[in-house]
């Protein structure tokens, strides 16, 4: 057996980096087409059919990129300039215990929380305090949890300027939840549900009892784009759209506007013989997307909370809202469906007669709707004169809602539009962003005839909405400034199907779970939410979430349930975490205290030194649990890991197969 | 800022440190200065001779010099003077605390004592080489074995207790017993924390940049500031090829005549891990690479499943050395390849995970001199420099011509 291994060059690489979704993304796409048209040669490095397989830096600029194919050629690629897309992190702050049984990942437990029969009560703990933390524990609140704590170990209040936190922490707080500053030490499992959770506060160590701890961090956001060392055309480009640009528009615009600039930082580092007009093109790139990615950053970061203040539906006029006939009731997790939000008692029937399936009808109390019939086509939008009815469509999970408003103004809305949102009284709310235009309404544009009382046309404008204003934002208008709040960055995943239950035997012992679903998924429904089931790695080789299946040792990543299937359960795969310290590498049993004794021992200033004297990320899990805990020890040690890029031979297995050698 | 010293070491590694720390134990006054961030930056330390594994064929005689001054014994020798605190030898037995009930530091670097087996195909054709090697080391006093098919696969590290060995088996490997290898990292760090400790923050500066001699003394920028050290008595400058730049732009200005950097080798060390745990209680040599597996401290039940291979990625002949670094030879198509041969062809592995892969350079200095690594004064004026070489290689050997040099000076 042996490698085929082909050598080639290019002026510009772009490699995925692990656990990157979306290929090519967004960002790449921008990057490469810009590269392109300045005449550099530009490779693309991961997606199903080319793996990136390592980066051996040279001295000076440039590296080595070993790919490999998907007919099992190993390629030695040279690149004058390397791009590795980094998948952002979601990985708490690790304690003992912390890669025990009985952390549930938010992915998961957002995913669990589905089902009204998995217990959170009577308490819960969740690590971390960003939005989707606190977004997480109000629902818990909601859902008749007694007791939700926020924890948050190394309390930065300051560095919480996401979009939308103090409306969050606000919520979170007066329906009950705490938030708590304060240093998890230890995790027990003592029962199915319940867990001896230890924590450390100014006033010593309190022990908890809860049903679930839940990881839900980091969420400090990182410049996006690194460059190590500086002058070496080695960067890092952050993914922030790793979901649909449907889900998440600020992120693709900002993973595009960030590789815009840096494409044309590459090109003028790699192309110095640049004629006028290029190089007037490449500077315009340059102009727009530095003030672009600093209008977005602003955006994502800038708090709006002042605008907020008095702002909110009161409780119980909210509540009175949600119970009512027209509106949705099961909106979430469903469809984009209309709301008729209309509680006057008055005759105008407009909806209703325009309604092609009549899924909006008329009793006591109002109007009735039909959600389940309903259509979303829009009509009631634009037979509404007042703005009364609108198409909301809300998924459990992700960070913005998309609402459908009617628009009748004189200058029509384009797609990717910044917007300004006003409540129910016309106040200024925040942000959004125009992701699409679903119709336009009216006699003049040649559609559905809209009544001749209703100035037409009527736009319907499809925003994405933060999700904490999808029930206060019910109005737009064209913002003053650019710069305005949004809100993204929170955890996004997707739901599966609900299917048939088939019978398996898991540990000998039979239960039912969902068909055809992975098997970690369905380890999850049972109970068993390991550690290394939560890493969601793409492509299974991270290797942590093995389990025997019929005999046969297989991954349950990558491994669908089938009735009858027999799976065993071992030890789990990673190794045994520092019993008295907290472990940073738990493959290894490598400690914090270890890695920073190695420190000061040394007096290391640099991360690749710490890297290369402590051996952390040289486990199983290739540095999958202990980058971004590695990262936060090196920033705690003074040391500057703000632009250190991990371009060790990182990830997967080569796998051998027959060819010849060249 | 002391403002004067006797003594100004100038390097990158660990040489420096140990000549530092016999200058302070005769008393003298010692200033060392390192233009890298990171003490042990450049890394120029081998736990082991790698030039052993190419010479056996190539060049027996030097191969059996290297290999007698392999010895643990040696290793110890040279290490544990001056080592502030103890340098264990490894432990035969797994959480052995240690013989004749004394106790082991299990913090302290240790000396290990593997066998060396070199595994060559049955039917090679310089296996008549390795079979007069054999002779000349049973002459030696090295105790060597000869082992032919299982029995000398099963030896190698990363084969040991795997089934399905099949076609791998018909080899033939020539053992060394109780060759000597170093915990690099345990020794250097160890020394750095004392002779920090000595120095305190204002004797010993990492990350200085602009260093120049000026008359009396050296001048640099440390943490955004200029910096002159007075020199009493001599500067030493420990050449790597790190330095080497630097080097030449000195002599240039003090207009030394054939100053010529030696030639460089270049190394591929990858690290792969493992599926199955390791014994590493043997280093194998397989073609012209060196495998073991890492460890470091004592050996565990456990073992290891991080598997060092390093394989030397060709050289830069003197004279050429700018051009050389623009291309390094590393991580090239003949080094994975190499890498299949291992883990496919010997080790029948159907995968394998590369954790990590580092170049590394050290001098060729048997490419400069006949004689090796040879000293050379840059300036005979106030202050005196010196130049010195052998300051990369194997660890017990830079720490040895480390400690020769202070003993000259103190």
């Amino acid at each position: 057996m042996s490698f085929s291994v082909r050598d080639g060059k290019f002026d510009v690489l772009v490699v995925a980096g692990p656990r990157v979704v979306q290929w090519p993304s967004v960002g790449v796409r921008a990057l490469a087409r810009t590269c392109a048209d300045a005449g550099l040669t530009v490779g693309l490095i991961g997606g199903d059919t080319l793996f990136a397989r390592g980066v051996a830096p040279l001295p000076g600029t440039g590296a080595w990129v070993i790919a490999e194919d998907a007919q099992g050629r190993v390629h030695r690629l040279h690149g004058r300039a390397v791009v590795k897309l980094a998948a952002l992190s979601s990985r708490p702050d690790p304690f003992p215990g912390a890669w025990s049984e009985g952390l549930l990942p938010l992915t998961t437990a957002l995913w669990l929380a589905r089902d009204e029969r998995f217990v959170f009560a009577p308490a819960t703990a969740i690590l971390g305090s960003g939005n989707g933390a606190l977004r997480f524990g109000s629902r818990l609140l909601e859902r008749g949890v007694s007791e939700v704590m926020c924890i948050e170990s190394h309390t930065q209040w300051s560095s919480k300027r996401f979009a939308g936190w103090e409306v969050e922490r606000r919520r979170f707080e007066m329906a009950g939840g705490k938030l708590i500053e304060a240093r998890p030490l230890s995790l027990t499992r003592q029962g199915p549900v319940k867990i001896e959770f230890r924590l450390e506060d100014a006033r010593g160590i309190r022990v908890l009892e809860v049903a679930r701890v839940v990881s839900a961090g980091p969420f400090a956001p990182g410049p996006g784009v690194r460059e190590f060392p500086p002058g070496s055309s080695l960067f890092e480009l952050d993914q922030t759209a790793p979901n649909l640009p449907g889900e998440d528009i600020e992120g693709h615009q900002l993973e595009e506007d960030r590789a815009l600039l840096l494409a044309s930082r590459i090109v003028r580092r790699l192309r110095s013989e640049l004629g006028d007009e290029e190089r007037e093109r490449v500077e315009r790139i340059a102009r727009r997307s530095k003030s672009a990615v600093r209008r977005q950053e602003a955006h994502r970061e800038e708090p709006f909370l002042v605008a907020y203040q008095g702002k909110w539906t009161a409780p119980a006029d909210a509540k009175r809202i949600r119970s009512f006939s027209g509106v949705p009731r099961t909106v979430e997790f469903q469809k984009k469906t209309a709301s008729v939000e209309c509680f006057e008692t008055i005759g105008c029937r407009e909806c209703q007669r325009v309604c092609p399936v009549d899924a909006i009808q008329f009793g006591k109390e109002g109007r009735i709707l039909d959600e389940q019939a309903c259509t979303a086509c829009g009509f009631c939008l634009g037979a509404c004169p007042s703005g009364a009815t609108l198409m909301i469509d809300e998924r459990e999970g992700r960070s913005s809602v998309e609402l459908t408003l009617a628009w009748r103004g004189d200058h029509l809305w384009k797609t990717g539009e910044l917007a300004t949102l006003v409540n129910r009284r016309g106040e200024v709310l925040g942000s959004a962003r125009v992701t699409g235009i679903i119709a336009l309404l009216g006699q003049e544009a040649g559609g559905m005839p809209v009544p001749t009382s209703v100035p037409a046309p009527v736009q319907l404008v499809q925003l994405a909405v933060p999700g904490h204003l999808a029930w206060e934002a019910r109005g737009l208008r064209r913002p003053r400034s650019a710069a305005l709040p949004g809100d993204s960055g929170m955890t996004a995943y997707a739901s599966g199907g609900l299917e048939g239950r088939v019978e398996v035997t898991l540990n000998g012992e039979k239960r039912l779970v969902r068909d055809k679903v992975n098997l970690t998924r369905a380890l999850f429904e049972t109970g068993w939410n390991r550690a290394g089931d939560s890493l969601a790695c793409p492509d299974g080789s991270c290797g942590l979430c093995s389990v025997t299946v019929d005999g046969v040792k297989r991954l349950a990543c990558r491994t669908r349930v089938h009735p009858r299937m027999a799976i065993k359960l071992e030890a789990p795969a990673y190794g045994t975490p520092a019993p008295l310290s907290s472990a940073l590498c738990p493959c290894l049993g490598i400690s914090r205290e270890q890695v920073v004794e190695k420190i000061r021992q040394g007096d290391l200033r640099s991360p690749d030194a710490v890297v290369s004297v402590t051996g952390v990320g040289s486990g199983r899990c290739h540095g999958a649990l202990c980058c971004e805990p590695l990262r936060r020890v090196l920033d705690e040690s003074g040391i500057d890991a703000r632009d250190w890029i991990d371009w060790r031979f990182p990830w997967v297995d080569w796998k051998l197969v027959p060819g010849e050698r060249e | 800022m002391r403002p004067d010293s006797e003594f100004v070491l100038l390097g990158t590694g660990l040489a420096p440190l140990v000549t530092a720390a016999e200058l302070l134990a005769a008393g003298r006054r010692v200033v060392l200065i390192n233009p890298e961030p990171d003490f042990f930056a450049e890394d120029s330390e081998f736990p082991l001779d790698p030039l052993v594994a190419a010479d056996v064929v190539s060049d027996p005689a030097a191969a059996l010099r290297r290999l007698v001054r392999s010895s643990p014994e040696r290793a110890l020798s040279v290490l544990r003077p001056g080592f502030p605190g103890a340098v264990e030898s490894w432990p035969t037995e797994p959480h052995a605390t240690g013989a004749g009930g004394l106790r082991r530091d299990p913090t302290a670097p240790h000396v290990r004592a593997r066998s060396r087996l070199w595994l060559r195909p049955a039917r090679a054709v310089d296996w008549p080489s390795f079979e007069d090697f054999y002779l000349s080391s049973l002459d030696a006093g090295l105790k060597p074995q000869l082992a032919e098919g299982l029995a000398a696969v099963r030896r190698f590290p990363g084969a040991s207790g795997r089934s399905g060995l099949g076609a791998q088996t018909e080899a033939r490997g020539l053992l060394v017993p109780r060759l000597a290898d170093v915990d690099v990292n345990r020794y250097r760090y160890g020394l750095l924390e004392f002779v920090r400790e000595r120095l305190g923050p204002e004797g010993l500066l990492c990350g200085a940049t602009q260093i120049g001699f000026i008359p009396d003394g050296v001048r640099f920028h440390f943490e955004g500031r200029a910096r002159t050290v007075q020199i009493r008595d001599s500067a030493l400058v420990f050449w790597t090829p790190r330095l080497t730049t630097w080097v030449l732009g000195q002599a240039k200005r003090f207009e030394v005549p054939q100053l010529l950097p030696p030639g460089i080798r270049f190394w591929d060390q990858w690290t792969l891990r493992s599926r199955e745990a390791l014994d590493p209680a043997t280093v194998g040599v397989f073609e012209e690479m060196t495998v073991w597996g890492e460890l470091e401290g004592a050996p565990d039940a456990a073992g290891t499943d991080l598997l060092t291979v390093l394989r030397p990625g060709g050289g830069v002949a003197p004279g050429s050395w700018s051009q050389g670094l623009l291309a390094p030879p590393i991580a090239s198509g003949e080094s994975i390849q190499s890498l299949s041969r291992i883990c496919g062809d010997l080790l029948a592995w159907n995968g394998f995970s590369v954790r990590a892969h580092r170049a590394r350079m050290v001098f060729d200095w048997e490419s400069w001199s006949s004689q090796g690594p040879q000293d050379r004064i840059l300036s005979e004026a106030s202050p005196r420099i010196e130049l010195l070489g052998g300051a990369d290689g194997a660890l017990v050997d830079v720490v040895e011509r480390a400690r020769q040099v202070a003993g000259r000076l103190a």
